[in-house]
């Protein structure tokens, strides 16, 4: 109960980050920069006496958008075409294998860049590159999942009863194979929040004002000496968050 | 023959064989240079390679400006005007190119008509240049427009002066020739021995850092004896290490923004205006730790100089996008007609400053209801002239051979070749016509002042901090005095210490 707690609390922040700020995480006010952490700027302020706090929230909405997109399409995309070429069997299984495959032969991280080079870094960008590029992995577990639910005595008994294609999978081998489906989306999600912050932070196509935390960690790594905490503080988000992902889908059942 | 005799003819013959032969030079540890910056080609005509040639100490001008800010002779001995359009260019003797050729006026006439048969820039201030050998130090010149000073014209950055070589490169002239060249990595140089006190001058290994804080962890580490143009946002810490001399110098350079008047935002000039009021280059200045604000197109030390800063005026700023037809939308952001007032701007890492500048940009047009979407790119030259940008933040020497007229000939005349502004204005250009033909200082200062007005009045670009730069030096170089912006980083007088 305890993770559901915490990553409740994750989501409401990230969410959070989305419409509210304590400030405009763009405002600049040079007299109070590197403040410290004070009562009026939590964490403290950057080196243009932007509220670090508000940039952390803007960049938490940006990456919850990133992990939202990329779940959403990888995981429809992959469970639907997964199972559909268990039940499909034949020629239409084989095609829609050998597709996936092709997906798994090329880097995420390229695929992301391409499309970064191309359409410029935004989360949505980065969300659907991301997402296509999980597809194929999210298929072949989904396919690979759904098969062994298919040899099982049950789905015989099915077949005998004259359980309809779509009425089989729906009651018999989604049920089966979508909790394992979660803890798989929810490490990809994981993945997907460092993959973004990677891309941010080598800032192919990015706007380098949007305060997205891999963006912040390449911006401020030049105060890792003067002041740490500007670095520490996006750098302690993505940990927690790709941590907390993992933890909570790893077993959701315990 | 005793044992001891034999083991001491033995002893000198491994001593004399562990000494180099008598003449040849000592090897020498290499000088470590570093910046964000290399010349992106040894081919001296070709887009700014000129200045970056000269800049890492391989190249020279006919003329030159002295660490004092005065225009002197380099490789010329005098220029003597002739007639409207002609000019005799007399040499000095016994100069030689890196080659060990003796430099000639038909040697240098040759390497001037490709610069200005392949770069548009050189043709910024005379137009086209034609030359006429007189004897081996004699050059007749002719320009296209009248020159009220060659010698200013021979100081420009594309007119490095050498002599083409058959294989497509080119011979040149100062204390240092090139040895090897990585395109956007390095640059090995070696003392030229037909320059002057080449014996006293060490090799330098010359390294592009892709940004400026990995330069600075290098200067750090002992990789470099020199890092030039650190950030201003480790000088302080920089300065408590005991094994490093940290200096700063003002830079004939302005951090500016150039507005693309041909996007459809920035066509109206009571947009341009407005923004330009809507910059604090106070703010500016600060953010970038060093610098004063800008008066107008050329530092302040500089007699054509403005006298007061460029105002802020936010109210104004909004009084004229106003009258511009863009109100107030939801989230307070304008808009006209149900679009967005959304702009582009763009800058580059190679000057560092300008990258922290841009947020503050942003933050700056927010204030009027203006939004700014940011970009960082390596190539800007290439991408400013594609045109796909709404604002450029730029860092340009205005005065790079001492005189006014070169960029604002170069940068704004309509149609010249570096006009990234796509400015067009017959009035400005008529006033940039009095160049040619005014030779009074005071009268050129005149001239300069009611271009800046003009320029003012339009806002085509606006000026935003007139800049310092930041060196730091290992105690190999502590000597080390910058002088000439980024115009003479390697000199003959680099100051090593020995």
């Amino acid at each position: 109960m305890a993770r559901y707690c915490l990553i409740a609390a994750l989501a409401a922040f990230l969410l959070l980050g989305g419409f509210w700020q304590p400030y405009d995480p763009d405002a600049v006010d040079i007299l109070a920069r590197h403040s410290g952490m004070t009562a009026a700027h939590l964490l403290g302020t950057d080196h243009l006496g932007r509220d670090l706090l508000s940039r952390i929230m803007a960049g938490g909405w940006r990456t919850a958008s990133v992990i939202l997109s990329v779940g959403l399409i990888a995981f429809t995309a992959g469970t639907f075409l997964g199972t559909a070429a268990a039940v499909l069997e034949g020629w239409r299984e084989t095609l829609i294998l050998r597709c996936c495959e092709f997906f798994i032969m090329v880097p995420t991280l390229i695929i992301a860049l391409t499309a970064a080079a191309i359409f410029g870094l935004s989360p949505l960008s980065a969300g659907l590159a991301l997402g296509i590029a999980g597809i194929g992995p999210h298929a072949l577990l989904a396919h690979s999942l759904s098969k062994r639910v298919l040899s099982q005595p049950f789905i015989l008994a099915a077949h005998s009863l004259g359980v309809s294609s779509p009425r089989m999978i729906t009651r018999h081998i989604l049920p089966n194979t979508l909790p394992l489906m979660f803890a798989y989306v929810g490490n990809q999600a994981g993945i997907a929040v460092v993959a973004y912050a990677s891309l941010a932070f080598i800032g192919l196509g990015a706007d380098p004002s949007k305060p997205d935390w891999g963006s912040m960690l390449f911006e401020y790594r030049i105060f890792i000496f003067d002041h740490p905490m500007l670095i520490v503080w996006p750098g302690v988000m993505i940990a927690v968050t790709v941590s907390m992902l993992n933890w909570v889908f790893d077993n959701p059942g315990e | 023959m005793s044992s001891k005799l034999l083991s001491r003819l033995a002893a000198t013959w491994l001593a004399a064989a562990a000494l180099p032969p008598a003449g040849a030079a000592l090897a020498v540890e290499p000088l470590r240079v570093g910046a964000t910056y290399i010349t992106s080609g040894t081919d001296p005509a070709k887009g700014s390679n000129g200045w970056a040639l000269v800049s890492h100490g391989v190249g020279e001008n006919l003329f030159t400006v002295d660490r004092d800010g005065k225009l002197v002779p380099e490789l010329a001995d005098k220029a003597e005007r002739t007639g409207d359009l002609t000019w005799t260019v007399t040499l000095k003797p016994g100069r030689m190119f890196s080659d060990g050729t003796p430099v000639t006026a038909k040697a240098l006439a040759s390497g001037f008509d490709n610069t200005f048969a392949h770069n548009k820039a050189a043709l910024a201030t005379g137009g086209k240049l034609t030359f006429e050998v007189i004897d081996d130090l004699t050059l007749k010149v002719t320009t296209e427009k009248p020159v009220p000073y060659i010698q200013a014209l021979f100081a420009e950055w594309p007119l490095i002066a050498y002599k083409p070589a058959g294989d497509g490169g080119a011979f040149f002239t100062g204390p240092y020739k090139i040895s090897s060249f990585k395109a956007d990595a390095s640059i090995t140089l070696e003392p030229n021995t037909h320059f002057t006190g080449a014996d006293k001058r060490s090799p330098v290994n010359f390294r592009k850092f892709g940004d400026a804080q990995t330069m600075t962890l290098a200067l750090e580490s002992g990789e470099l004896d020199l890092a030039f143009g650190l950030p201003s946002e480790v000088i302080s810490r920089l300065k408590t290490d005991p094994d490093l001399t940290i200096k700063s110098f003002p830079v004939g350079y302005q951090y500016l923004a150039f507005f693309n008047t041909t996007r459809p935002l920035l066509r109206d000039i009571k947009v341009r205006q407005a923004l330009d009021l809507a910059f604090d280059r106070k703010e500016l200045a600060a953010a970038i730790n060093g610098g004063e604000p800008a008066t107008g197109a050329y530092a302040t030390y500089f007699p054509f100089a403005g006298k007061d800063a460029r105002p802020t005026d936010l109210a104004r700023a909004v009084v004229l996008l106003e009258d511009a037809g863009w109100r107030k939308g939801a989230g307070g952001m304008r808009e006209k007609d149900g679009k967005p007032f959304r702009l582009l701007a763009i800058t580059y890492p190679q000057r560092p400053d300008l990258v922290t500048m841009l947020p503050v940009v942003k933050a700056e047009l927010a204030k009027i209801g203006v939004a700014l979407d940011t970009q960082v790119v390596e190539n800007i030259q290439q991408v400013a002239a594609t045109g796909d940008f709404d604002i450029a933040l730029w860092a340009q020497h205005t005065a790079p051979s001492g005189d006014s007229a070169f960029f604002l000939n170069s940068m704004l005349r309509s149609g010249a070749s570096l006009n990234y502004a796509k400015y067009s204005s017959p009035d400005f250009d008529a006033i940039l016509n009095r160049f040619a033909t005014e030779g009074d200082p005071a009268r050129r200062i005149a001239i300069a002042i009611e271009a800046q007005a003009k320029l003012f009045a339009d806002a085509p670009a606006s000026f935003l901090v007139s800049p310092v730069w930041y060196v730091g030096m290992s105690k190999r170089l502590k000597n080390y005095e910058p002088w000439g912006s980024d115009y003479h980083v390697l000199r003959a007088d680099i100051g090593e210490a020995k």
